[in-house]
C-alpha cells in the first residue's frame, strides 16, 4: 500500500482555498428560487425581498467561483423583483382604498 | 450573514447526523404546524388570515388566491374541492414542496449536500404560474379556474 496522495479534482477553481469546493454556495440558489415563487403565489414583499438578496448573493457567488447554479439565482432575483413590485404597488392602492373608505373587510379574500 | 451560514452549511457535512437534521426537520416542523393551523381555522371567514393584496387591489386573482383554503380542503380530506379552489398550488407547489422537504432531510440525514432544483423546474414552474395568472383571470375561464 503506498502513501500517494490522490489528485486533486480538476477544473475546480478555488479562489479561497479550503472553502468548501465550487458548489459550497449552491444552496443560495435554491434558496432564491424558492422565496422567490412563495412570493408570487402567497406571501408577497415578505419572501420576495428575501429572494432578491439571495439571488444577488447567489449571482455573486457564481462569479466568485463558489456555486454553479447562478441561473437559478438569476430566477429567483427576477421573480423578487415581480413579486415585490406587484405586492408594494398592491399595498399601496390597498392602503389608498381603506383611507378613503371604499373598502371594507367583508369577505374572505385569500 | 450569508457567508457565514454558508460556512456553517459547508461545515454542517462533517457534524452529526442531529446537528445536520436541525435545519431540514425545523422546515418540515413549520410546514406541519402551518398545516394544522390552516385546518383548524376556517379560511372561508375573515379574521384568520390578511386578504390577498393582489385581489383587494386590482379585483383579479393571483396564482396563489383560493390555495390556503385548498390546503384546508385537502387536510379534510376533499380532494375535488381542493382541487377546484386551486389547482396548481394542490398539484404543484404543495407536492413540490413536500418533496423538497423530504429530500432535504434526506440529504442531510446521509451528510450530503442540500437537494439541488434541475433549471427545467426552476424555468418551468414559474413560467407555469405566470400562464395560469392570466389564464384564470380570463372571464369564460374564471369557473374553471378561479376560486
Amino acid at each position: 500500500m503506498t502513501d500517494v496522495p490522490p489528485p486533486p479534482p480538476p477544473s475546480a477553481p478555488q479562489p479561497f482555498p479550503g472553502a468548501g469546493g465550487n458548489e459550497s454556495k449552491n444552496s443560495l440558489g435554491t434558496i432564491s428560487l424558492v422565496l422567490g415563487i412563495l412570493g408570487l403565489v402567497c406571501c408577497g414583499f415578505f419572501t420576495a425581498i428575501p429572494a432578491i438578496i439571495v439571488g444577488n448573493k447567489s449571482k455573486q457567488a457564481q462569479a466568485e467561483g463558489l456555486a454553479t447554479n447562478g441561473n437559478l439565482g438569476q430566477i429567483g432575483f427576477i421573480l423578487g423583483i415581480i413579486g415585490t413590485v406587484l405586492s408594494v404597488l398592491g399595498a399601496v392602492i390597498w392602503g389608498i382604498l381603506i383611507a378613503t373608505g371604499s373598502y371594507e373587510f367583508t369577505t374572505t379574500e385569500f | 450573514m450569508q457567508s457565514r451560514t454558508a460556512e456553517a452549511l459547508a461545515a454542517s457535512a462533517t457534524d452529526s447526523p442531529v446537528r445536520r437534521l436541525v435545519a431540514p426537520v425545523s422546515a418540515l416542523a413549520v410546514l406541519a404546524v402551518a398545516t394544522a393551523y390552516t385546518a383548524m381555522a376556517d379560511p372561508y371567514r375573515s379574521g384568520f388570515f390578511p386578504p390577498c393584496v393582489f385581489l383587494s387591489a386590482s379585483g383579479h386573482w393571483c396564482p396563489g388566491c383560493g390555495g390556503l383554503r385548498a390546503v384546508h380542503e385537502l387536510a379534510h380530506g376533499e380532494v375535488g374541492a381542493a382541487l377546484a379552489l386551486n389547482p396548481v398550488v394542490v398539484l404543484l407547489i404543495v407536492p413540490l414542496g413536500v418533496a423538497l422537504a423530504l429530500a432535504w432531510v434526506r440529504t442531510a440525514w446521509r451528510g450530503q449536500p442540500p437537494p439541488a432544483i434541475p433549471m427545467w423546474l426552476a424555468i418551468s414552474l414559474p413560467a407555469v404560474l405566470l400562464v395560469f395568472w392570466v389564464v384564470r383571470n380570463i372571464p369564460s375561464l374564471e369557473p374553471y379556474l378561479a376560486p
